[in-house]
């Protein structure tokens, strides 16, 4: 007769990634560090708002950039084209980042001298949400080509994200969206700020990188 | 979506587990998903099953409690249910996080994002 019991196991599975987000979290405020995740889909123009803010803050701090990406190579030579310090982080399958990539980044490079670090997540509206990577503020960056319905349909991260960015606003009418919807629905869902950028034509950016500026420790 | 990579982290957990009880058989798996998490729970259950394949555990029952979601409110302090609206334009569900008692979209959520092995039935 076999013996049949059953096991308390009440084993949450995301609590080693809460404890290596803390064990960041920590890092990163012992060294004066403000650390951006930067979520968003594939194209919305994640790199090119963090290239702009680059440009705009280097001078005055000193910035680094995790590039996740399935294949970092690419958006790590433009990261580096600019002159900050780059660690790219190659996913493979994975569809977003999480504590532990982060962690093992910054095993393999020194950031105690940085001010400001954005960790480009991978091009995913979905996965990047659950998972904390210790940051002080999480972005997430959507384009008005991934049509005007596309913030309603992934409210989670919004709710979860401290700035929701707009971008290509410019190109709204040529696609048939709806901006200002966009932001509503940001806005709507949780997210307690919404911008409309253009990349290309410099609408919002200004906001966009006096956030960053706000965030900042003191 | 990560419907495979936390279905691949549920059985690292739940075979750990069972090699810890000495465990000659898991039959059954019961799991808390929150639905915020927007997880599909056919396709961890599904993948939870083929990952178990092989092992003490591959004839386990899987079950999926489902976790409502709740938000708490910053400015009022009130807990609300996370209501979720049918949109027919959109076709599916879209959960809204304001407070039920005060209006206010300035929540956090509180409850629904649970990824949690409740407990496992094991034969020794």
């Amino acid at each position: 007769m076999h013996k049949v019991s059953d096991v308390k196991v009440e084993q949450d599975i995301m609590r080693i990634n809460r404890k290596i987000a803390s064990e960041n979290r920590s890092f990163f405020e012992k060294n004066g560090i403000t650390v951006f995740n930067i979520m968003g889909a594939i194209g919305s123009g994640k790199t090119c708002l963090i290239e702009h803010a680059i440009e705009e803050l280097k001078d005055s701090y000193s910035i680094a950039v995790i590039a996740g990406d399935v294949i970092a190579q690419y958006d790590s030579d433009r990261f580096a084209s600019h002159g900050v310090k780059v660690l790219p982080v190659s996913t493979g399958k994975e569809c977003h980042l999480d504590a532990h990539f982060v962690e093992h980044a910054l095993e393999h490079t020194d950031v105690k001298d940085i001010d400001i670090l954005f960790i480009e997540n991978v091009g995913n509206l979905i996965c990047p949400s659950d998972f904390d990577l210790g940051e002080d503020a999480r972005v997430v960056i959507v384009s008005v080509s991934e049509g005007d319905d596309i913030v309603l349909k992934h409210p989670v991260i919004f709710k979860l994200s401290d700035l929701t960015v707009v971008n290509k606003v410019d190109i709204a009418e040529h696609v048939g969206a709806s901006a200002e919807k966009m932001v509503a629905d940001a806005i709507t869902c949780g997210c307690t700020r919404a911008i409309p950028t253009s990349c290309r034509k410099g609408e919002g950016l200004e906001e966009w990188v006096s956030f960053i500026r706000e965030t900042l420790r003191t | 979506m990560h419907e495979i990579s936390v279905a691949q982290t549920i059985v690292n957990e739940i075979l750990a587990e069972a090699e810890r009880q000495s465990a000659a058989k898991v039959t059954r798996v019961v799991l808390e998903l929150g639905k915020l998490t927007m997880l599909n729970f056919d396709q961890v259950s599904f993948w939870v099953s083929a990952f178990l394949e092989g092992t003490v555990g591959e004839d386990a029952e899987i079950s999926i409690t489902p976790v409502d979601g709740s938000v708490e409110c910053r400015e009022c302090k009130a807990i609300s249910d996370v209501l979720v609206e049918d949109d027919p334009t959109l076709h599916y569900s879209v959960p809204q996080f304001t407070c039920e008692r005060c209006g206010s979209h300035n929540t956090f959520i509180c409850k629904g994002r649970e990824m949690v092995i409740k407990t496992i039935r094991i034969e020794r």
